[in-house]
């Protein structure tokens, strides 16, 4: 009888837990769980965005956590419908395969008061699901103690640059964005991406950080003089006081769009639709604009700080000559791109 | 009958934990690999693709030789450092002993990653090595240390170094002195002593510490990734690329079997192995 009784608590005591996991998404009920972005670019989502949004709801707790798109992609999956996030924030060419997938939501347009203040071409670049939070710039970063400013996307091909360059993987939206550029600047297009293996490798030798975040501490470690960086990024690095210079390269740096989704499966999807409408508001877009962020504004209503203009295009007509990507087209080819990229440079 | 019955019953809680949290996750994760999953979602076809093409593309054969062969050269360097250490605990007394066995377990209270982020400030370019030699003209232009084979194998030296000292020093430590005193008395060297008494005896220990280090090293996902970088490809890097990039899971399930079945092949030769070179403990 002992040794049911023992037999009985055992097996109780390891599958609490487990029924605990499961009830924890649902009775924590007023946590709204956000995929925001790691490091120093978290700091205005928490303090002009997630802290007044506390503020104003009472008894809501906002969680931000800082993730990479393609991990968080992996993990939804992974969980099979009981997303442990509520809110993410996907590049463009992440959002595009989300909603091919099916698993963010159709936030109703009439949720979101703030929409009609933003630029009607991010909105479509976000598939008219979530809403575009804001856009970045892909250019190129270099130190100026050690090699000379870059002025083209094919300069990157210069013999004063061998050795220098470091690069990242397709797996991320900066890898991919090369890739697609480097097939555009040889020929290529975003659903013809061959041209860039060639080239790519007559790049070679450079060193591939496994992410845009590691390929920034790169810079700081004096592993590299050169890379394809985010504009946000490159920003954050100089004001640490790292010798580094940002570049929109011709014939335009690459505009990715960040897109802010409500996963199908949240609990929290009336509070999800309302920070997503607050994430658009000129105010909180404002804050993000400025140094040392300089995350692009979506909203019209937003002026750019002066002495942006390294990091950010100023004005429309700045935006204008900037790169954007068919992502629809090019997303197509990302796993292909991916391995191809393992496999080519792999040691 | 009444206290077998009660045996069982005591058993019976480990018995299903086991099955639960390791062998069940394990046979979802081998079956996952005859599964059609495009982009983490279940088609609801049966496949074979997953292990057909680690068995068909040679890309794989070479990621996989490749992990062995590091998994390999671990061992060694982790037997040729660990054994003197050992040696020298097994030889000191009083606080000295205390500092050998401090030194020896004191990497272990910091993660993997930890010590891991620490060699990459060490090995870079403009790292604490490559400044030391080049302040004293050693060097004149940088070693790369990091993001190739051997900043992985430096790293992964020290990670698994412990695992090789730890049953050495053990083996070691159950030696009877009189063993060592009686070889000396009859005109043995102190490298006679050493070959022919100490090794022999403590090869239970080797065999215990090659084992450990040999599927430790063998697995390590955080040391390659970090020290070897994205195009440095083992097999756990692999498989966490194909699983949480490229979302190919029953690709990554293949990948990961294979892992699992190269592992226990490994532990089964070295097993034997150590049996001929001990055919006393058999």
């Amino acid at each position: 009888m002992s040794a049911k009784i023992v037999a009985g608590s055992l097996l109780l005591a390891t599958l609490l837990p487990l029924l605990s996991c499961q009830q924890k998404r649902t009775s924590e009920a007023a946590e709204l769980v956000v995929v925001s972005y790691p490091g120093e670019a978290q700091t205005p989502y928490r303090k002009f965005l997630s802290d007044p949004f506390e503020k104003a709801h009472a008894g809501v707790t906002v969680r931000l956590v800082p993730s990479e798109s393609e991990d968080v992609v992996a993990q939804i999956k992974a969980t099979r419908g009981i997303s442990p996030y509520d809110v993410v924030t996907l590049g463009e060419p992440r959002q595009i395969s989300a909603v091919q997938e099916g698993w963010v939501e159709q936030t109703p347009r009439a949720d979101l008061s703030n929409l009609a203040q933003v630029y009607p071409q991010f909105i479509s670049a976000c598939k008219d699901t979530g809403v575009p939070e804001t856009y970045s710039l892909i250019g190129i970063a270099y130190n100026p103690e050690k090699t000379v400013a870059p002025k083209a996307w094919t300069d990157l091909w210069k013999p004063e640059y061998k050795g220098k360059l470091g690069m990242t993987t397709p797996a991320s939206n900066l890898g991919f964005g090369v890739v697609v550029m480097t097939a555009k600047l040889f020929g290529g297009s975003e659903d013809n991406l061959a041209p860039a293996w060639p080239k790519l490798r007559e790049l070679g030798p450079f060193v591939v950080a496994p992410s845009p975040e590691a390929l920034a501490q790169l810079f700081e470690r004096g592993e590299v003089a050169i890379a394809p960086l985010w504009n946000n990024d490159a920003a954050i690095l100089a004001l640490h006081g790292l010798k580094l210079k940002f570049v929109q390269p011709a014939p335009g740096a690459i505009v990715v769009v960040s897109c802010m989704d409500v996963v199908k499966t949240s609990g929290q999807v009336q509070l999800g639709r309302q920070f997503l409408n607050d994430e658009i508001s000129a105010g909180f877009q404002s804050k993000l604009a400025q140094a040392p962020w300089y995350f692009g504004p979506t909203n019209r209503g937003v002026a750019i700080p002066a002495g942006s203009s390294e990091y950010i295009p100023a004005t429309a007509d700045d935006l204008s000559h900037a790169t954007f990507f068919d992502w629809a087209a090019a997303v197509k080819h990302r796993a292909e791109a991916t391995e191809q990229f393992d496999r080519e440079f792999s040691r | 009958m009444t206290r077998f019955r009660s045996s069982i019953a005591g058993v019976a809680p480990a018995v299903l934990f086991t099955t639960v949290m390791a062998a069940l996750p394990l046979l979802l994760l081998f079956g996952l690999g005859f599964l059609e999953i495009d982009r983490g979602a279940f088609t609801g076809r049966i496949s074979m693709h997953g292990y057909a093409a680690i068995f068909t593309d040679p890309f794989y054969a070479q990621v996989f030789l490749r992990t062995l062969a590091i998994a390999g050269t671990v061992t060694l360097l982790c037997l040729i450092f660990g054994y003197p250490i050992a040696y020298v605990f097994h030889r000191s007394g009083g606080v000295w002993k205390a500092a050998v066995l401090l030194c020896v377990l004191a990497p272990l209270l910091t993660s993997t990653l930890v010590r891991s982020f620490g060699w990459m400030v060490i090995l870079g370019r403009e790292g604490a090595i490559n400044q030391t030699l080049l302040s004293l003209g050693i060097l004149h232009s940088p070693v790369e240390f990091l993001f190739t084979l051997k900043g992985v194998l430096i790293g992964l030296t020290q990670v698994m170094l412990p695992y090789m000292v730890i049953p050495i020093m053990s083996s070691m430590e159950t030696l009877p002195p009189a063993l060592e005193e009686a070889a000396v008395n009859l005109g043995a060297s102190r490298w006679q002593v050493f070959w022919n008494v100490i090794v022999p005896q403590t090869l239970p220990g080797i065999a215990g510490g090659v084992s450990l280090v040999f599927i430790l090293a063998f697995s390590e996902f955080p040391v390659p990734a970090l020290l070897g970088g994205a195009t440095f490809k083992t097999l756990p890097v692999y498989i966490y690329q194909t699983m949480a990039t490229l979302l190919d899971w029953s690709r990554g399930a293949a990948l990961a079997s294979m892992l699992l079945i190269g592992s226990a092949l490994a532990v089964y030769l070295l097993q034997r192995i150590f049996r001929r070179l001990m055919p006393w403990a058999s």
